[in-house]
């Protein structure tokens, strides 16, 4: 009961504020990751919010309603709100209300309440997925299997999906023991956990969900250790090329699948093989907008037995679509947040699965596994002579002079040679600002345009140490593995988007020796546009818990 | 007819044979005049005449044809007709008893029943006497008068006075103390009977006083309205104090309703957090009406909008009036402290805004705030002003101490919590002072003039307590709402007990501090325990996300500006958080909200009249000519700020040849316009 000493504030509107400072909050925090979604984590006090996808998650897991209510109550500092406690009852009630499991050539839905029967036989959405097969019982075909559960989400009606899935193709993989350079692999435990999670043993209720964990905790190590466990043929989805080759060299690295084994599906090439990645782009590919999409038939290519979606919360709609056809298979999606801008959280629940392993990223850097960032904000003033050119100029454009401004080039010489012995990516978004970075400051400069090949020399220089910086533009948001990275210089941005700094950031995550230590700066010109783009961004780290000091007079940093 | 000025000795006398009639006869008998005698015709008369001639109350005449009454009879039946006009002894309404009143007193000794400073005036305080004569003190007042020489002066005072030459019962010895003390008695068993009781039980249970003495008595008692007399169903003569005496003498007591341990308990916005909201709203010029100077619908929609909300399960305790009363009642604040002032009040699009007095205030510390407030409250309670409508006169008025002091009694039985229903109800019954009227029954007859019938009394005491409760104990936090299972509860806090003169002094600190605030990275401010007083301070700088506990405020640039251009101090918010706050201030909020304050900027509009000269040479002539009211504001734009001086200039200028002309009359209209708009900064 209600105790001056519990770490939770319960509010009605089904947020939960977790202290850390107060006696139990690790233990609630334990409980409440299970049924709630982390929204934010500040310093202090972190954000929960349960939703219908979290309950659900839960209950999938497991959890019934009285546990939740349980342990919100074990640990909550004021009295439970009332409605909260009948909006949990009511949420969990519906799941498992439905369940879907395998009958010879199709499957079955069951349904023990009478009224969820009659809902469904009058609904005309579920008229050419459902035929009654008696009192309780509804047929429904294996390929309808994906758009039944995303149907019976809208509808706000989980499904317990206990269909089963198809073995694949046999694959024989292990994880290595030892590594190219001659260390010895060893997973981290909460990698192992993930894995595990997700599989459980090939038990038909498991082996579809998402895993969330920061970025920079390893999530390719999961997805390696999940194809281990699953041994089958997988198709991995990926954002990029380079991410496509960064798996390949994870793959070959840490598993015992060999070059032969692990295919290229790219717009460069279009391998398919035991193992296979391929990019969300070349998947949505077609020549026009009217044509079907070229390269959707590469899911049916093999007898995948599992797919994985690499950074989920970006998967595109067509490939949701392809997803729901895919039921019979295994699917794994990985993220650093179930957080979609385009809000189809659901559909990820529906077509992917339940949410089957999260931590967050503080435990991860109490325990060292991921490095320790601070962010700073430094504001730098407009010089005299572009004052008169901003003030006149449109909207966009102000944007950009602001973006642009000369005198940030003097703040990032300064910062580099802060940081003498620290890797360090200068990140920004307008190329033209770029290049006279680069040229200034004499630094290689990597951006769209540079082929792939050049690229990868470039990045293979800049974890040799041969170049002590990198200036890279966007191509550098997704999934290239810069280990050594520590320090990031923020020159412009979109910074509207919390992808983006999410990502930006992730780039500094992975751990470093000595201190585990990373810089993050952001240099805004002050008193202009850029400045209401960079609160948002300033909201967004401190949400996640990161450490944020602005620097208002970035003159003084040069004195 | 005055029923009391009849010869009671000799109806006591009758009364056992009244009685051996048979209700038939009874009802033919009181039919017989008594000024001539009636036909003998029908069945029932003859049997009924016939067994009253015996008896000596009825004479037969010609031949048993006609038949009168007696002399005895006159005075029987007399007595008797009087008691049945009004069944006063079976049914009570305020009107039936007015009516009553009229038919056995005077107008003068109807005034006269009440001892008032006032001098009542029959036809227009008629209800404040009902009223005070059926209300418990007043019998109270006889009995409690002291001395028997005190109830002879208090019987006395009631009767006409000899000296304005008006007697009206010439016939009627002055009471004595036999009188006072027989009466005494008499009142003393009616008032212990919840019904009335019949005449004849009456006088059995007064078996030791003779029957003349007791006839004195009871014609004092009947004359004073100590007791009213009527005759039953069946035509028997009964007897009974008022019936709202009764019933309230006589009806289940009530208990005190239980203590009892709050579930939860609500947080309620405090009148300084409303007000502080609302002068800040006014930071920007706001329209009225012209009718009634209330804010116009758009702009008073924003305000609630603005305004925390009630919290709901609560607030639908009270029915939903109390969100309406919210902004009038600050509004009301606003305007005693003279914080915001109409502008423009003669012109189409009068507005209200912030006075220097409403900058002032919310410069003030919340402290500083609730206390003003509290005290005012108190001033209010305990001085100045009654709790309702029907009370229009100052709490000063000693014949309102009653009151004043019934009131508080009930509030401080909120010491625990209570159920607030439950103990209105109890408040309304056990101790209504409208019911028990105080010392002479003064302020029921004064301020109650229109209430008689009991519901009425005590719905109008839960109106009072009510509107205590909501407009001086609510809004100042001088009480705590909280729920058990089903009930409000309220429990007194020590702003309470000041507010209603329980306590010396005011003490807000523990409110104000005893709770911590977590400012969060993200501009979110946390409160891990309710401050309902730092809720009021950092209200004004910030948008409201919750209530209660938990994320209650976002302080965003708009929230900051809005606040600092109202002349609240940023660096005092700072100041005051950090001190609350158990983690230090983020080092991003404090710098960003500093610099969102700081950018803030205050201009004002100028009405000025514009000089536009061909070139730079004659707009230099010009500022030579007269440069002491004209500023240079362009190359050729010279600048006149106060129009006045506008002849002074065209004089001056005309002497070193250069003609200013005047501006178009079109021009000149638009101005004078603008100008009688009035003048209101704008930022």
């Amino acid at each position: 009961m209600a105790s001056p000493n519990a770490p939770l504030i319960v509010q009605a509107d089904l947020t939960v504020l977790l202290e850390l400072a107060a006696p139990d909050s690790a233990d609630a925090r334990g409980s409440l990751t299970a049924f709630a979604e982390l929204v934010k984590s500040p310093e202090h006090i972190h954000t929960f919010r349960i939703t219908p996808l979290s309950i659900w998650n839960a209950c999938s897991t497991g959890f019934a309603a009285e546990s939740i209510i349980d342990c919100l109550e074990r640990y909550s500092r004021y009295a439970v709100p009332k409605n909260l406690i009948s909006e949990v009852r009511e949420l969990a009630s519906r799941f498992g209300k439905l369940v879907l499991t395998r009958a010879d050539e199709d499957m079955e839905l069951r349904a023990e309440d009478p009224d969820v029967m009659v809902q469904l036989a009058e609904n005309p959405r579920f008229e050419k997925l459902l035929w009654r097969l008696g009192p309780q019982v509804f047929g429904v075909k294996l390929s309808d299997r994906g758009r039944l559960k995303i149907e019976l989400i809208k509808l706000g009606l989980p499904v317990r999906d206990l269909a089963g899935f198809t073995k694949g193709e046999a694959l024989e993989v292990q994880l290595a023991k030892e590594m190219r350079d001659g260390t010895t692999l060893a997973l981290r435990p909460y990698q192992v956990d993930a894995a595990r999670a997700f599989y459980a043993g090939g038990a038909v209720d498991a082996g579809s969900g998402v895993v969330v964990l920061p970025c920079g905790a390893g999530k390719t190590i999961v997805g390696m250790a999940a194809i281990a466990e699953v041994s089958a043929s997988t198709l991995v989805l990926t954002t990029n090329t380079t991410a496509v080759r960064q798996w390949m060299d994870e793959l070959l690295d840490k598993t015992t699948l060999t070059e032969d084994q692990v295919g290229e599906y790219t717009g460069a090439a279009k391998n398919i093989r035991p193992v296979t990645i391929a990019t969300y782009q070349v998947l949505t590919h077609r020549q026009t907008k009217q044509d079907e999409f070229t390269h959707l038939g590469l899911f049916d290519a093999r007898e995948w037995g599992l797919i994985i979606y690499d950074e989920v919360h970006l998967l595109p709609a067509p490939v949701f679509q392809a997803t729901a056809s895919l039921q019979a298979r295994r699917r794994l999606g990985l993220t650093a947040t179930l957080v979609r801008e385009d809000g189809l959280e659901r559909d990820v629940f529906a077509l992917i699965g339940p949410k089957c392993w999260d931590m967050p990223w503080k435990e991860l850097e109490q325990q060292g596994w991921i490095a320790k960032a601070t962010c700073t904000e430094i504001r730098v003033e407009l010089p005299r002579y572009l004052l008169g050119e901003y003030a006149v100029a449109a909207e966009r454009k102000k944007l950009r002079i602001a973006a642009e401004n000369p005198e940030k080039i003097k703040l990032v010489r300064h910062l580099i040679e802060q940081h003498p012995d620290e890797p360090t990516l200068v990140i920004g978004t307008f190329v033209d600002q770029l290049k006279t970075i680069a040229k200034v400051l004499d630094l290689p400069l990597i951006t769209g345009t540079t082929p792939q090949k050049k690229r990868d020399e470039l990045f293979e220089d800049y974890r040799q140490g041969k170049h002590k910086a990198l200036v890279v533009s966007k191509v550098a948001n997704f999934a290239v593995d810069l280990p050594d990275a520590s320090v990031a210089i923020q020159v412009s941005g979109t910074f509207g988007s919390r992808q983006e700094e999410a990502q930006r950031l992730g780039r500094l995550l992975r751990p470093k020796k000595g201190l585990n230590q990373a810089s993050f700066y952001s240099l805004v010109t002050s008193e202009t546009k850029e400045e209401d783009f960079a609160i948002k961004r300033q909201l967004f780290l401190c949400e996640q818990g990161y450490e944020y000091t602005i620097i208002q007079d970035g003159e003084e940093l040069l004195k | 007819m005055k029923i009391f000025d009849v010869d009671w000795l000799v109806i006591f006398k009758l009364l056992p044979v009244w009685k051996e009639f048979e209700e038939p006869t009874r009802r033919c008998l009181l039919e017989v005049p008594t000024s001539r005698g009636v036909n003998v015709t029908s069945p029932l008369q003859i049997n009924a005449f016939h067994s009253a001639v015996p008896l000596g109350l009825i004479e037969l005449f010609k031949d048993d044809q006609r038949a009168r009454l007696t002399k005895t009879g006159k005075v029987l039946i007399k007595a008797l007709r009087g008691m049945s006009l009004h069944e006063i002894t079976l049914e009570h309404s305020p009107a039936l008893f007015l009516e009553y009143l009229a038919m056995i007193l005077s107008t003068e000794e109807r005034e006269l029943l009440i001892e008032s400073r006032n001098p009542l005036v029959w036809h227009k305080d008629s209800q404040a006497v009902g009223k005070k004569i059926t209300t418990l003190s007043y019998p109270k007042s006889f009995h409690e008068a002291g001395s028997e020489q005190e109830q002879v002066e208090w019987l006395t005072a009631r009767r006409t006075s000899v000296s304005n030459g008006h007697r009206a019962d010439d016939d009627e010895p002055l009471p004595t103390l036999t009188v006072a003390r027989d009466l005494s008695h008499l009142l003393r068993l009616l008032l212990a009977q919840p019904d009335p009781l019949e005449l004849s039980a009456l006088i059995a249970e007064c078996g030791d006083i003779p029957l003349q003495r007791l006839a004195d008595a009871f014609r004092a008692g009947l004359r004073s309205v100590l007791f009213v007399a009527g005759l039953d169903q069946d035509g028997i003569p009964e007897v009974s104090v008022p019936r709202p005496i009764s019933d309230q003498l006589h009806r289940p007591r009530l208990m005190l309703p239980p203590e009892l341990e709050p579930q939860e308990v609500a947080h309620w916005p405090t009148a300084t957090e409303d007000l502080a909201t609302m002068l800040v709203f006014l930071s920007e010029p706001r329209q009225i009406k012209t009718g009634d100077n209330s804010l116009f619908a758009k702009p008073e929609k924003e305000l609630n909008a603005l305004l925390s909300p009630l919290p709901a399960r609560f607030f639908l305790e009270f029915s939903g009036s109390l969100d309406a009363n919210r902004i009038p009642q600050i509004r009301d604040i606003a305007a005693d402290y003279e914080l915001a002032e109409l502008q423009g009040q003669n012109t189409k699009r009068p507005v209200l805004t912030l006075t220097d007095a409403g900058r002032a205030w919310l410069a003030k510390s919340t402290v500083e705030q609730r206390s003003i407030l509290a005290s005012a409250a108190r001033e209010l309670l305990t001085c100045e002003a009654p709790p309702t409508d029907a009370f229009r006169t100052s709490w000063r008025d000693p014949d309102l101490e009653p009151f004043r002091s019934e009131l508080i009694e009930t509030f401080q039985q909120l010491g625990k919590a209570r159920c607030w229903n439950s103990l209105l109800t109890y408040a309304s019954k056990e101790c209504n002072p409208l019911f028990t009227g105080g010392p002479g029954g003064g302020p029921v007859a004064r301020y109650h003039k229109s209430l008689l019938l009991p519901e009425e009394m005590e719905m109008a005491w839960v109106e009072g307590l009510s509107r205590v409760l909501h407009e001086q104990l609510l809004p100042n936090r001088g009480v705590v709402l909280g729920h058990h299972e089903d009930s409000l509860t309220v429990q007194l806090t020590a702003v309470g007990r000041y507010i209603l003169g329980l306590e010396d002094t005011l003490d807000l600190s523990e409110e104000l501090t005893d709770s911590a605030i977590v400012v969060q990275p993200d501009f979110e401010v946390i409160f891990m325990a309710p401050s309902p007083g730092l809720e009021a301070s950092i209200g004004p700088f910030a948008e409201r996300i919750g209530q209660g506990v938990g994320a209650l405020f976002k302080l965003t640039r708009e929230s900051v500006q809005t606040g600092a251009r109202s002349g609240l101090d940023v660096e005092e918010l700072l100041k005051q958080i950090t001190n609350a706050s158990s983690m230090p201030i983020p080092s991003n909020v404090q710098t960003e909200v500093r610099r969102w304050a700081k950018a803030v900027l205050s201009l004002n509009w100028e009405h000025a009249l514009v000089v536009r000269c061909p070139d730079e040479e004659i707009a230099q002539r010009v500022l030579a000519t007269c440069g002491k009211y004209v500023e240079r504001v362009g190359p050729t734009l010279l600048v006149l700020h106060d129009p006045k001086k506008r002849a002074t200039v065209n004089r001056a200028c005309a002497k070193a040849g250069i003609f200013l002309k005047e501006p178009p009359a079109a021009a000149r209209r638009k101005a004078r316009k603008r100008k009688g708009r009035g003048h209101w900064g704008t930022w």
